[in-house]
């Protein structure tokens, strides 16, 4: 059987030590003398005594704290803020006005309209696509032929014209229309659109 | 002949000879000591200190070795836990608490400066000479080494002796004070009974 790990004689010190070991450290010498080494030790340190102080000193360590006591702010907590009840009030009402402009937001998310009539809406303005524009996430979209060929239809129509003869550009109208052109009048009018993008100023 | 009462009363220590401060709040536990610290009742706070002063200033004076440092050191201890009385939540004894700030204290003291040697050990020893039988003398002189041997422990070392040999905390309290593991506490103990047994030699 092994001999006794330092923590095991302390726990033998303490009385504390399982029957099984406890039985090894009577029959191992070895141990035994170990134990009895650091029983004289702790024999020696528990028949220390210090001092005591006249009663005098007491009133005076009293007085003292007192004074100390006096002169110091109002008890405060040493625990984190967000472990005191008021920060988890806070804590809580941040959450709920949290809460509730996220739903507000998803709620005006879900109710706007989808990405290809906002590619419509973006074309209508009629102004230059820089450079930048590619970068966003329409752009993906705008290298599909078939979404060039709405862009471009969309570009046709001017919005001042429309208006009067009643022919409003409304959600889903571009799409079916490129969609009702056959391959050929597809392939003209792309082609037609490439040649007006490489015009100058275009 | 009838007895006269003087129109002077005695004063003990800068206080009236009425009730201590203390004195009021001897029946009330120290659960509610502490509950009338915090609802603005200071006074209350004598009752803390009259009931753990002499347990936190020894616990002090075996860590530094002599007087003025134990009661400066205790004073300490005190006053901050005063300050830092919203932080105890009743998970320890108060006087575990207050341990645990005794023995911050101490290691910060010590950090900053070296202890004084033990007055104990020359000029009280020449009067022992003087006035006492030897068995007394030899005690006393033993004593002295013993305490001077635990002020050369290590710091931890020293703490956890004082912890449990003079405090008998159990080894899991002296864990939490101290911020190691059960298993490092009791280390620490085998460390110091080890060391101090060859200071002693």
């Amino acid at each position: 059987m092994t001999h006794l790990t330092d923590r095991e004689i302390v726990d033998q010190l303490d009385g504390a030590l399982p029957a099984a070991r406890a039985a090894h450290a009577v029959e191992c010498a070895r141990c035994r003398a170990k134990i009895e080494w650091f029983q004289e030790s702790l024999a020696r340190a528990k028949a220390v005594d210090i001092p005591e102080p006249s009663p005098l000193f007491w009133e005076h360590f009293s007085e003292r704290v007192r004074k100390g006591v006096a002169d110091a702010p109002e008890p405060r907590s040493s625990e984190w803020p967000w472990r005191q009840p008021a920060a988890w009030r806070w804590a809580l009402a941040c959450a709920l006005v949290a809460l509730f402009v996220g739903a507000g937001a998803w709620r005006l998310t879900r109710n706007a309209p989808d990405a290809a009539t906002n590619v419509v809406a973006h074309s209508n303005r009629g102004g230059p696509t820089s450079a930048d524009d590619r970068s966003s996430p329409d752009a993906a979209a705008d290298d599909d032929r078939a979404w060039g060929l709405v862009q471009s239809l969309a570009d046709d129509v001017e919005w001042s014209e429309s208006v009067p003869d009643d022919l409003g550009v409304r959600p889903g109208w571009v799409e079916r229309a490129a969609l009702d052109l056959t391959d050929d009048e597809r392939d003209e009018l792309l082609r037609l659109l490439k040649a007006e993008a490489k015009r100058p100023g275009a | 002949m009838g007895r006269v009462s003087p129109d002077w009363t005695i004063r003990v220590g800068g206080s009236s000879a009425g009730p201590a401060p203390a004195d009021r709040w001897v029946g009330v536990d120290d659960e509610g000591l502490i509950r009338a610290c915090l609802e603005g009742r200071r006074d209350a706070f004598d009752g803390i200190v009259e009931r753990h002063r002499r347990q936190v200033y020894q616990l002090c004076y075996r860590y530094v070795g002599n007087h003025e440092d134990a009661a400066d050191l205790a004073q300490d201890t005190f006053i901050r836990a005063f300050k830092g009385l919203r932080g105890f939540k009743g998970q320890s004894s108060i006087a575990t608490w207050l341990y645990r700030i005794a023995v911050n204290v101490c290691l910060n003291r010590l950090a900053l400066k070296t202890p004084r040697p033990e007055p104990l050990l020359e000029d009280e020893r020449a009067d022992l000479h003087a006035v006492r039988p030897d068995a007394v003398l030899l005690r006393e002189e033993r004593a002295a080494e013993v305490r001077a041997a635990i002020q050369r422990l290590p710091r931890k070392q020293r703490a956890t002796l004082i912890l449990r040999v003079y405090h008998e905390l159990p080894h899991e309290e002296i864990a939490a004070i101290l911020g190691s593991s059960v298993g490092a506490a009791k280390a620490n103990l085998f460390h110091a009974l080890a060391n101090l047994k060859k200071l002693l030699r």
